[in-house]
Parts: C-alpha cells; structure tokens; sequence
C-alpha cells in the first residue's frame, strides 16, 4: 500500500505504549494493531483526530505517502 | 429473519418431497428392471409423452432410449442439486450468515445448476420431438411458473444475486478494516 503509518515511531518519541493510546483514542488493541501494521483499509476523521489530539501531532506526521513500484 | 426461515421451511420441504419422488422413481425403474427384465418407453404420440414402462409394452430399448433415459435422469439430478445448493444458502443465512461466500457459491451452484437443468429440458423436449415423435420444434415454453423462459431467469437472477452477495462481502471486510 502507497499510505505507511508511523505510528510506532510517534509512540516512541513520546514514549507511550499501544494500550495507552488505544485506551486514550477509544478504540481496541487489536485495532490500533490492525492500523498500525497498514492492514487497515480506511481510517475515520474521528480516529485521526484523537490520534492527533493525543499524540499532540499533525496528520502528515502520522500518515506518510511511499511510492510503491508494485501497487 | 423470520421469512428466511419460512423460505428455508419451504425449499426443504420441496427439498425432501424432491428426493422421495426421485427414490421413487429409481425404485419402480429398479423393481421393472428386475420383475419384467428390463425397462422399456410408451409412446404416446396423442399426448406427446413419452414414460417408462414394463418392456412388454413398447418396443425393444436401444441406444436412442437410453440416451433419452439418460437425459431424463440428468434432468432430475440438475433440478436437486439446484434445490440443495438454494437450501444449503438459506440454512447460512438463517445463522446470520448472509455476507458469506459459502452463501455466495451455493446461489451461484444453484443458478448455473437452474440453467443446466432448463437447457437439459429443451434437449430432452427436442429429443423427443425428434427421435419419438417425428416432427422438430425448438422453442422457449412461456405456459407458466415451469416454463423454461422462467427458470432461466431465476438461474440468471440467482448467478446475478451470487455477485452482489460477493461485493457485499467485500464491503463489509472494508468496513471491519475502518478503524
């Protein structure tokens, strides 16, 4: 998929673990996980916004465009 | 909910109604095979009709009856296996399971089953009018919910339902992924 998610290195710098965020976001562990590996389809505004709000970060920082020779 | 589990009571009904007359049937063509030593066909040309019948009653059995005989049974084994597909399809959506692709294939089994069985039809229909009867006709029956033209639509209808099912599944997988 061309959309990576860089989540586990915003998790990092901010030195917070899945479970907390999830918690914090509202949403199951098994989700953030399915997000997290790129296996997600879609992500909702609503989600994106409470990443972003928790995370104290901006969209572009999660979400990252990589051209991928073999869509 | 509940008029799928009426339509599911209705198509096994049918179902097993179905397949005792078919073990019927076996059973007489078994029991004159045996008791008569053979089986034999009536004609009968005022009517149209051709049946199965002790061998003392028509002529000696010869490859053209068998392979009428043949068409018979295959038109029999087409029509429940389409009704057996269509059931299996309700009994999955009977558990809730209506986006699923067991549900998905056996609709389609049943539609191309429905089409295999109505082309089988005008074949043994053509056959007849040929080999028995003399005279050559080819043609849709428009006479009723049995006609063919309404059998071959229920087959498409079904093939067509198969795909939607098929894009639902895809639809809902999408929307699982949505976090």
């Amino acid at each position: 998929m061309g959309i990576s998610i860089n989540l586990d290195s915003l998790l990092m710098l901010r030195n917070m673990k899945s479970k907390e965020l999830a918690d914090r976001i509202g949403i199951t562990t098994a989700n953030l996980s399915i997000l997290k590996t790129g296996k997600a389809k879609a992500i909702r505004f609503s989600t994106l916004e409470a990443i972003c709000k928790v995370l104290d970060c901006q969209p572009g920082d999660i979400l990252e465009y990589v051209d991928d020779p073999n869509p | 909910m509940n008029s799928i589990r009426l339509l599911n009571a209705l198509i096994s009904i049918f179902y097993f109604v179905l397949l005792v007359s078919a073990f019927a049937f076996c059973a007489y063509f078994l029991y004159i095979s045996f008791s008569e030593g053979g089986v034999g066909l009536m004609i009968d040309k005022a009517k149209g009709d051709v049946m199965v019948s002790a061998p003392n009653l028509s002529d000696k059995m010869g490859i053209k009856d068998y392979g009428y005989l043949l068409l018979m049974f295959l038109e029999i084994v087409f029509f429940i296996k389409a009704i057996y597909h269509l059931r299996k399809a309700t009994l999955k959506m009977i558990r809730n399971e209506m986006f699923n692709l067991t549900v998905s294939s056996n609709l389609k089994m049943a539609g191309i089953s429905m089409i295999i069985y109505m082309l089988n039809k005008m074949l043994c229909e053509l056959y007849k009018d040929v080999i028995y009867l003399g005279h050559f006709s080819v043609g849709f029956d428009f006479s009723g919910f049995d006609s063919s033209i309404f059998i071959l639509i229920l087959g498409l209808f079904f093939i067509l339902f198969s795909n939607v099912i098929k894009n639902g599944i895809s639809l809902k997988n999408e929307n699982e992924l949505t976090i």
